[in-house]
């Protein structure tokens, strides 16, 4: 996958993967790796991005004796990912337009 | 590679972030380690997967100034509710013992800490981490214990006109365990608490200083920083420092006292104590005991000064000793009658 396109998908996997309820880096990463490749050192500016646009927010509670950071979906990531599936629809049809014409 | 290398190269790359960005990648990859060697996996494996830490770096780099540092608060105008105020005016973080506690040890680097007492709840220590501080907290068996390190030490101008960084353990009335704090660099003072088994007071270049509560067994030890006693009580008291004053007044150990120094001055204000004794090199000493000085075996020395006190003058039967030596500096110990 091309990469700009990969970074827009990704961050809007980790913000599915927060949906439910808070979670950590390494819980992220082990979570959505199955359905699209992501390393440590790529999650990382995702989540600065997320974070710097409002659409997550972090709080640290301990773990084991030390703190862990934990990341929270705000309203605007779940806008987002509303975006995202909003557009489902319109990506479906250049898909299959493309596939027609490539037959 | 393990842990703390690949941090410190990943750190080393990373100069030209700011301060909070940059213990933020810290911070973020030492939770991936953790969680992944909790898991089972094998730390140089799971490091080696992260990849080379100047490539991270270069990727950040890149990524920062593209953008996710852009909508930032700068610090000047901190704006309520966004994720960048938060790290404006860095929160304290509050660490509370989970279970119940004997022994406490704190262990800080380049940070004050004061122990001090509250009325209930548990230990707790108090403690806003600057932007390359680690904290590690565990407690097992009855020990909580706090440990602060700094990935690295970047001295700037900055730190001049900001509060000194400090540490601050709540310590409950009723806990009457041990208590073992160091730091390094910064000063260590210990205040009001109850009554203590054991305490522990060691700074390697900081100021000492233990005052009006009561404790079994006491050490206290800085080398080129003052130490100073106030108003203590409790079985016996060892303090040295090496380059500074070590002071003690209105102190009753019962069993011991020993104040040490190698070349400042030491000096006591009514102590009183069974076994006194009053060390240094290049320093005076000046000493009011509270006592009958006929009830002490006294030996004292000094090479080149003047001397209140006989050299040797001790009774069979004697229980009480007194010894005070220095080699280059005057003695002046007195006694007066004890307190009512």
């Amino acid at each position: 996958m091309d990469t700009q396109r990969k970074k827009g998908v990704l961050e809007i996997c980790v913000l599915a993967a927060l949906q439910r309820e808070p979670s950590y880096g390494y819980r992220i990463v082990g979570e959505i790796s199955p359905c699209i490749e992501v390393s440590e050192s790529t999650l990382y500016p995702i989540l600065r991005r997320l974070e710097a646009s409002g659409c997550v927010s972090t709080f640290s509670r301990e773990h084991n004796g030390r703190l862990r950071k934990y990341y929270r979906i705000e309203p605007p990531g779940r806008e987002k990912i509303r975006e995202f599936l909003g557009e489902a629809e319109q990506m479906r049809r250049i898909y299959q337009y493309i596939e027609e014409e490539s037959k | 590679m393990k842990r703390e290398e690949f941090l410190r190269q990943l750190a080393a790359a990373l100069v030209s972030l700011s301060d909070a960005e940059r213990a933020c990648v810290i911070d973020y990859y030492r939770e991936m380690i953790c969680d992944g060697v909790e898991n089972g996996k094998d730390e140089e494996e799971l490091i080696a997967g992260f990849g080379n830490p100047r490539e991270i770096a270069a990727q950040i780099l890149k990524e920062s100034r593209e953008g996710f540092q852009e909508h930032e608060v700068p610090a000047e105008s901190p704006q309520a509710g966004s994720a960048g105020a938060a790290r404006a005016a860095p929160e304290e973080s509050v660490y509370p013992a989970r279970g119940a506690v004997h022994t406490v040890v704190v262990a800080a680097q380049n940070t004050a800490v004061e122990l001090r007492p509250v009325q209930g709840g548990p230990v707790t220590v108090r403690f806003t981490p600057g932007t390359n501080d680690h904290v590690e907290v565990y407690e097992q068996g009855g020990v909580f214990s706090f440990r602060q390190t700094m990935t690295f030490s970047v001295f700037h101008w900055r730190d001049l006109f900001s509060r000194p960084r400090r540490i601050c353990v709540d310590i409950p009335a009723s806990f009457a365990g041990e208590i073992r704090a160091s730091t390094g660099n910064a000063r260590l003072r210990a205040a009001g608490l109850g009554s203590l088994r054991a305490m522990t007071l060691s700074s390697s270049n900081g100021h000492l200083s233990a005052e009006g509560f009561r404790c079994e067994n006491l050490r206290a030890r800085t080398s080129n920083g003052a130490l100073e006693l106030r108003g203590m009580r409790g079985g016996a008291c060892t303090a040295q420092t090496s380059n500074g004053r070590a002071t003690a007044e209105g102190c009753v150990f019962r069993d011991a006292l020993s104040l040490r120094s190698s070349n400042g001055a030491v000096c006591a204000q009514d102590v009183e104590s069974d076994h006194i004794e009053f060390t240094t090199s290049n320093g005076s000493v000046s000493a009011v005991i509270r006592g009958d000085m006929r009830e002490y075996a006294v030996r004292s020395r000094t090479s080149n000064a003047s001397n209140t006190l006989p050299p040797e003058l001790a009774y069979p039967g004697q229980k009480k000793s007194l010894d005070v030596r220095t080699s280059n500096g005057r003695i002046d110990v007195r006694f007066a009658p004890a307190q009512a």
